[in-house]
């Protein structure tokens, strides 16, 4: 079940830098705020996971925050930018 | 995979996949394999040193009599009987109210534990009875031999086998390693090391020969969680079950020793034989530390330190650096949080000791030790808070704390910010002198077996 679970976020992250790839053009430094966000999520989610099973609930809560939210955020302008950009032109 | 998973086992496989993920960039930053057996393998950043980071005068070290200086023998010879009987009378009075008023932590159940995690285990001896051990000799065949690499190599793994957290082995020598045995034991017997070839024991002393030259040094874990709530007699409990589970490994280790042909002399009693930290400092299982302990780069503050000498020729593990001295010099948690103030505030460790109960010679942030014994008094019981609220104290199943240990080993810079970022995500609320964690809530809780985790390979830090 848990090995599903990351198998299910890894085909979620798969298709999304899939699509990122073939339908959106985006610059170096797109890439890299998209990269980085995500790493910084997938690694927001380990530690959330891991400190709940530690029982350490707060550490778990404050750990899904202080690396999550700005993944989230560089993840965003990462896909966001050129999104914007092909809706514009579009 | 079964389709019954517990919530606990599929929350620690989920936890697993992440580390692993989590762990790519530091195989890329250096992680290697090495020709070691697994079960003496660390990661790269773990430095293998030929110095300790703790600093040692060796000409100045004497061998400690155990017995006549330190504090858990000579409390009342430091403080004075007047002042011991004062703390008696506090104890008393303490342990009754507390009993009576169900005080959490110290409930009938949490007393109840207490004495019952001293129970169970063999007896400690400073060696076995030949005839009580199927050795080689009376199986009519040679001793078991090979090279030092492999004794040191199924040594380690007898000794996880059966209960050990990670191993190591100091090779004695007479002008250093060999000050850190006892010159008397705990019960005043002289530590005698001659050139004879069997050991003895009467009622004065103990010999140890001369060619059981090879300290086996291995720590058993603690439970966090228990740990986590001292100073009560819950968080206590932790104590005396790794001392009981320790004496069942030392019997069993001596066993599998004198199995193999060779000596086996282990405590005769509770922290016989040496200076464990010490020899823990000198055989690579950590650094040593501002709570003048040992601290490992594995589990952190949460385990206890053990030792047996054989005559059976093992390779020697390095001391390490693993950045967890250099830590200490911009972290002062376990003193800031000592109720007692027991603890050292210096910024470097120094060549001063604080009492007749340190042993000079070597650089440590000495402990006022009769302040650290006085305050169990009110406890009822020990304390531990020191151990607990070190930021090495997790359970490392969070990828966070990979990234924490090998900042540490590598970049000194980071150390106070890690130690802040420690104290928002573990303490802070953490009230002087109370436990970190509530007790009621812990007979609630859903942990493994003796409380502590050993899922964990040998010598990994995650
Ligand atoms: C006596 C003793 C005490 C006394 C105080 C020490 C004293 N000096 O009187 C009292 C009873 C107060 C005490 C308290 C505690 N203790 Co105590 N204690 C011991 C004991 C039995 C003897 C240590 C000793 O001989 N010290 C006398 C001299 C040597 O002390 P020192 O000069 O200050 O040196 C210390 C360090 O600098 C280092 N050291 C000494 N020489 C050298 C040389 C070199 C080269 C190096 C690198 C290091 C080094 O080791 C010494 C440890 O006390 C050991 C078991 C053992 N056999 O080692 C456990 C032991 C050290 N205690 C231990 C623990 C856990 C505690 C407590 C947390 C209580 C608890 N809940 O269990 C507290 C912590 C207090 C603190 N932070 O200061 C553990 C430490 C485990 C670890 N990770 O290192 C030990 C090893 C017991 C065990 N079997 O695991 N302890
Ligand atoms: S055991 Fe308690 S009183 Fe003793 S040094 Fe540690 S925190 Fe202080
Ligand atoms: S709490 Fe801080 S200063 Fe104390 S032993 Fe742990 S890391 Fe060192």
């Amino acid at each position: 079940m848990s090995v599903t679970l990351w198998l299910i976020l890894g085909v979620v992250v798969g298709i999304g830098f899939f699509l990122a790839a073939t339908k959106m053009k985006l610059s170096w430094y797109e890439w890299l705020l998209a990269v980085l966000g995500t790493l910084l999520v997938l690694f927001a989610i380990q530690n959330y996971g891991a400190s709940r099973l530690a029982l350490e609930s707060r550490a778990a809560g404050l750990l899904l925050v202080m690396f999550g939210l700005p993944g989230v955020i560089l993840a965003a302008v990462g896909f966001a930018l050129p999104w914007m950009r092909a809706r514009k032109a579009g | 995979m079964t389709e019954s998973l517990t919530r606990r086992e599929f929350m620690k496989e989920f936890g697993k996949m992440g580390a692993a993920a989590a762990l790519v960039p530091m195989v890329v930053a250096g992680e290697q394999m090495s020709d070691k057996p697994a079960g003496l393998q660390r990661p790269a950043f773990i430095k293998e040193v030929d110095q300790p980071t703790t600093e040692v005068d060796w000409a100045k070290v004497e061998r400690l009599a155990e017995g006549e200086r330190t504090v858990r023998r000579q409390f009342a010879k430091y403080v004075g009987q007047e002042r011991v009987d004062k703390l008696s009378e506090i104890q008393k009075a303490n342990m009754d109210k507390y009993l009576k008023e169900d005080k959490p932590g110290y409930t009938l159940k949490d007393w109840a534990l207490q004495s019952a995690s001293g129970g169970g285990a063999a007896p400690r001896k400073f060696f076995l009875d030949p005839e009580s051990v199927r050795t080689p000799e009376a199986l009519g065949v040679p001793k078991w031999s090979g090279t030092p690499e492999d004794a040191a190599m199924i040594i380690t793994a007898a000794a996880r086998h059966l209960g050990a957290a990670t191993v190591g082995f100091v090779e004695l020598d007479t002008n250093t390693t060999e000050k850190l045995i006892y010159s008397k034991d705990p019960d005043g017997k002289e530590m005698k090391i001659l050139d004879v070839d069997a050991p003895a024991e009467d009622d004065a002393s103990r010999t140890i020969p001369k060619k059981a030259r090879y300290a086996i040094v291995y720590t058993v874990q603690m439970s966090e969680e228990t740990m986590t709530r001292c100073p009560t007699h819950l968080g206590a409990q932790t104590t005396s079950l790794t001392y009981s589970r320790s004496q069942n490994i030392q019997e069993r280790l001596q066993r599998f020793l004198m199995g193999l042909g060779y000596m086996a002399l282990g405590e005769s009693s509770t922290n016989a034989l040496g200076i464990a930290p010490a020899l823990g400092v000198m055989s690579g299982l950590g650094e040593l530390s501002r709570y003048n302990r040992l601290l490992t780069p594995e589990y952190g503050s949460m385990v206890r330190v053990f030792k047996m000498l054989t005559d059976l020729p093992v390779a020697p593990t390095k001391p390490i650096n693993a950045g967890l001295l250099e830590f200490c010099k911009n972290c002062t948690k376990c003193a800031d949080h000592c109720p007692s103030k027991a603890l050292s505030f210096e910024k470097e460790p120094t060549w001063e000791v604080k009492g007749g109960w340190n042993n000079a010679g070597h650089k440590a942030w000495f402990e006022d030790a009769t302040k650290c014994r006085s305050y169990w008094y009110e406890t009822g019981n020990n304390c531990g808070i020191c151990f607990a609220v070190c930021p090495f104290a997790s359970k490392n199943l969070a990828s966070f704390s990979r990234v924490r240990n090998y900042l540490t080993a590598t970049i000194p810079a980071f150390d106070g910010t890690l130690k802040k970022i420690d104290d928002l995500l573990y303490t802070p609320y953490t009230e002087f002198g109370k436990p970190q964690k509530d007790p009621e809530e812990w007979w609630r809780l859903n942990l493994p077996d003796y409380g502590i985790s050993t899922d964990q390979s040998v010598r990994m830090t995650s």
